[in-house]
């Protein structure tokens, strides 16, 4: 039954999906929500909240405001807690649990008033409970895109500028950066510092880092392409691809290396489309165990293509996220959701090497079928394995993991 | 360091003076903030005490992330479930189905059939209008040899009537009370306890008088839990156990006592009398000799407290003591206690007052009036751990703080904090002298505030045994 967890977690939800990932922003957050998910998210979801926290809050809704539809309050309370805080907040993202979301709830006019009544701009983002991380994340940054950027005159839409002309001082907006996916330490500096070294220029980070801030969202209408390194990226890329014209590059670079995604960011790449991912790199050989890479899913068929060209091993990528034909990552071989059909799957493979998030062992085979090369995520096992965390951008990464697995061949 | 004396003119106000709090909800109920302080326990801890019971959660992805981690980061994934239903399915009207239908397929699924389940239905559960009781009797009737209780985790209803925890606690004494069962007149059992009691004055006197006390953390089987309800007295000192206790206790027609954490000399004595009282009754033994007894017990216990006030004097002198909920189960009533002795407290950090301690508050209120309490989910409370996390990273000489407890750790960002909850497990007379033992060792050893970010204090975990998160011996990691 694809509804059961035995004993597998649940991905991150979509709540902690938008809070995280407008968390260095400097608006406010407020969850509708009777309890736990801002407890859940700060908890398990979130490293930053300890020492660098943000406007993020609860509305601690009751049954009763509930079943009668008591917005007024919802709104009151917002009014009320703008005044405690020290600084009028950038913006209001409203986001909910499945309560509101079932009693219709109509966020859209909320939003308005609140906009009106504080002249800070305010947004939805359509939202229940019911999905992960990944969907909430990325419909996060695209109503926050729509809400700074999307009234500004557009320039033309410029045809296949992504892959016009190398330079070595290219823009690049960093989409999809969020701790839920990348939560080794100094990543988000790491990559800054990987693609200036490729002549690389950091336009806008919408996450994390120096370059995370409302002032600069603006900016990222002019830059030249857009990265999406996880599928959070990629509602936002869509949304900057057709509004503005600006290509996108999907897929994690690593350091120390002939890159592809670096590549195609500086534009010497010619094949490089819009949205053009890295999937075709790297033969597939057959004859050999494959290396199965089942993480998020930029991540993973980033990791197959560079297994791909560094050992020559056959790969499949596992999308274990929702899937959602707005969302489909090129080169990923499967998408499969929940324990059952993921333990299913490897009930029936043959021997591997399998990169995932050590969560996933409590339902692999219990035989030493598959060498297993632990990779662990905040969005699945949430900070069990923190001393773990990967930084996949800093020097070595890449070697350090062929090395791994290659040492089972 | 800054404590503002004035009510804050704005409308969300996250401190007050102590002469304007009322007891009940002091902080009205609105937006509320989070603090990163998570050693309370919550219902997955509570839950995981009785042996070879698993937890079963039906709900969506957000609600089930939290529970699930929880048990996971005490290293108990074994022992939790879910069933997460679709948005179709929660409204096309087949949420009950998939609820039953998913409960049954989790327990065919598990490795070892549990003797007990503790079903966890949601708030959605309640607002579209599921039959739970036809839920229950379906899932009941497919394991009839599973003890199953009917929990929740609704907290859109903890607001105005029960909490989830009551009720989980009320469920999980209600399968001590069937079948009913002779009472043993020299067993006493302590019930809807998270923590071991430890430094307590019944539990001496329990002992001196020849009763064997039963605690759930000495059960290793469900077994042993279920002989619990053999003790012919049921106490308990958690406010949260309280409505389970007594309707359980009727049930199975037992004796109960609630002993509320008492922090003042008076309230003590007379818990300890009553006790003493009742033990005596029921062996049908001469009441004046229970009154002997207690009074020779105070007599001795008062000196010692006493002596123990003097050296902690001694030791925490005058540095300014800031006293949380989480700690002591009566914030109010120890700050009082504190005061009465000469300790610099200023600040109490607390949502709600209990009427617990309307008395102690009467106090405070008129020998203390500019006391600050401070919220730790009102809005503002965010902006002031903000201020104080500015204020003092990086201060070469911060002032030093005595933070009684996690959330006082946090908002002072003291390192010379008491890292425990609900008193440690230690009351009356005795747990006085244990709270002020541990207040003068944080003072002697600073520790890292940040160790409040980890979830169920006193329990194994990833927080406390690091071989916990780094056991996938089946693999390696990448760093």
């Amino acid at each position: 039954m694809k509804e059961t967890y035995r004993i597998l977690p649940v991905y991150a939800g979509d709540v902690s999906g938008i809070a995280g990932a407008l968390y260095e922003l400097g608006g406010m957050t407020v969850i509708h929500d009777p309890s736990g998910c801002n407890s859940t998210y700060n908890t398990h979801d979130e490293l930053r909240w300890y020492h660098e926290s943000s406007n993020i809050f609860i509305s601690g809704l009751n049954m009763r405001d509930a079943v009668l539809g008591n917005d007024s309050k919802f709104i009151r309370d917002i009014l009320q807690a703008l005044e405690a805080l020290p600084e009028k907040p950038g913006f209001i993202a409203l986001c909910n649990s499945p309560v509101p979301w079932l009693n219709g709830t109509d966020f859209g006019a909320i939003a308005r008033m609140l906009e009106k009544k504080t002249g800070i701009p305010s947004f939805y983002v359509p939202s229940n409970g019911c999905h992960d991380y990944a969907r909430g994340a990325g419909l996060a940054w695209e109503a926050l895109l729509r809400k700074f950027i999307g009234m500004k005159p557009h320039k033309p839409v410029q045809e296949g500028k992504g892959g016009e002309k190398a330079s070595p001082h290219r823009t690049v907006n960093v989409l999809g950066m969020m701790p839920l996916d990348f939560a080794g330490a100094e990543s988000c500096s790491a990559l800054e510092s990987l693609l200036q070294k490729k002549g690389l220029q950091v336009q806008t980070d919408l996450a994390c880092g120096a370059h995370c801030s409302l002032e600069l969202l603006p900016e990222m209408a002019e830059a030249d392409v857009s990265l999406v390194l996880s599928k959070a990226g990629l509602l936002p890329a869509i949304y900057l691809q057709k509004t503005f014209g600006i290509p996108y590059v999907t897929g994690v670079p690593f350091a120390g290396e002939e890159d592809p995604v670096i590549r195609k960011l500086q534009g010497t790449d010619t094949k490089a489309p819009d949205g053009s991912s890295i999937s075709d790199e790297g033969e597939q050989k057959d004859g050999q165990a494959p290396v199965v890479c089942l993480t998020e899913p930029v991540l993973g068929v980033s990791l197959a293509s560079l297994v791909r060209r560094r050992t020559g091993r056959n790969t499949i990528v596992i999308d274990p996220l929702e899937a959602d034909k707005n969302s489909f990552i090129p080169g990923t071989d499967a998408s499969l959701f929940g324990e059952e059909e993921i333990a299913h799957f490897f009930g029936a493979l043959p021997g591997a090497v399998l990169l995932c998030d050590p969560a996933y062992a409590h339902i692999l085979p219990e035989d030493d079928r598959f060498r297993r090369i632990y990779l662990p995520t905040l969005a699945l096992s949430g900070r069990i394995y923190r001393k773990h965390f990967v930084n996949y951008f800093q020097e070595g990464l890449a070697d350090r993991l062929i090395s791994m697995i290659q040492a089972d061949a | 360091m800054h404590y503002p004396a004035q009510t804050p003119e704005k409308k969300d106000r996250y401190q007050i003076r102590i002469r304007d709090a009322v007891p009940g909800r002091t902080f009205p109920w609105a937006l509320e903030y989070n603090c990163p302080v998570h050693e309370h326990w919550n219902i997955v801890h509570t839950g995981m005490l009785i042996p070879e019971c698993h937890q079963i959660y039906i709900c969506t992805d957000n609600c089930l992330r939290g529970v699930i981690m929880t048990a996971d980061e005490m290293c108990a994934a074994d022992r939790i479930s879910s069933v997460m239903p679709d948005e179709t399915e929660i409204m096309d009207g087949s949420l009950e189905d998939v609820t039953i239908r998913g409960v049954i397929d989790v327990i065919r699924k598990l490795k070892k059939k549990p003797r007990a389940v503790q079903l966890f239905p949601v708030c959605m559960h309640h607002f579209i209008g599921c039959d739970m009781r036809y839920i229950f009797d379906q899932v009941e009737k497919a394991f009839p040899e599973i003890d199953f209780m009917e929990c929740f985790m609704d907290p859109i209803r903890q607001k105005l009537t029960t909490t989830p925890e009551m009720r989980q606690r009320f469920q999980m004494m209600k399968v001590l009370a069937t079948p009913k069962r002779e009472p043993d007149l020299t067993q006493v059992s302590m019930l809807g306890e998270n923590l071991r009691v430890q430094d307590s004055d019944f539990q001496v006197l329990l002992r001196q008088e020849g009763f064997h006390l039963l605690q759930v953390q000495d059960c290793r089987t469900y077994d042993d839990y279920l002989a619990m309800g053999n003790a012919f007295l049921w106490l308990t000192r958690s406010p949260l156990s309280r409505y389970g206790l007594e309707k359980a206790a009727a049930l199975a027609d037992r004796r109960s006592m609630y002993l509320p954490a008492a922090v003042t000399y008076d309230e003590i004595d007379c818990q300890l009398y009553n006790l003493m009282a009742l033990l005596y009754e029921a062996r049908r033994l001469p009441l004046e000799m229970a009154k002997e007894r207690t009074d020779a017990w105070i007599r001795e216990q008062r000196a010692l407290t006493e002596e123990a006030f003097q050296s902690a004097r001694k030791c925490i002198g005058d540095t300014p003591v800031i006293v949380d909920y989480i700690c002591v189960p009566r914030p109010v009533g120890f700050a009082r206690l504190l005061l009465e002795h000469g300790m610099n407290v200023v600040r109490i950090l607390a949502d709600s007052i209990s009427p617990e301690e309307a008395e102690d508050l009467a106090v405070l209120q008129e020998e203390h009036p500019d006391l600050a309490l401070m919220s730790t989910s009102a809005p503002g409370s965010l902006a002031e751990a903000e201020r104080i996390q500015n204020e003092t990273s990086g201060a070469e000489q911060k002032e030093k703080i005595l933070a009684v407890g996690p959330k006082a750790a946090f908002f002072s960002d003291s390192s010379c904090f008491v890292n425990a909850i609900e008193a440690d497990g230690a009351t009356g007379y005795m747990g006085i002298r244990h709270m002020l033992q541990l207040m003068c060792d944080a003072l002697t050893r600073p520790g890292q505030p940040e160790v409040v970010t980890g979830k169920g204090l006193g329990l194994p975990g990833v927080w406390t045994e690091p071989s916990c998160g780094d056991d996938c011996t089946t693999g390696v990691f990448l760093i």
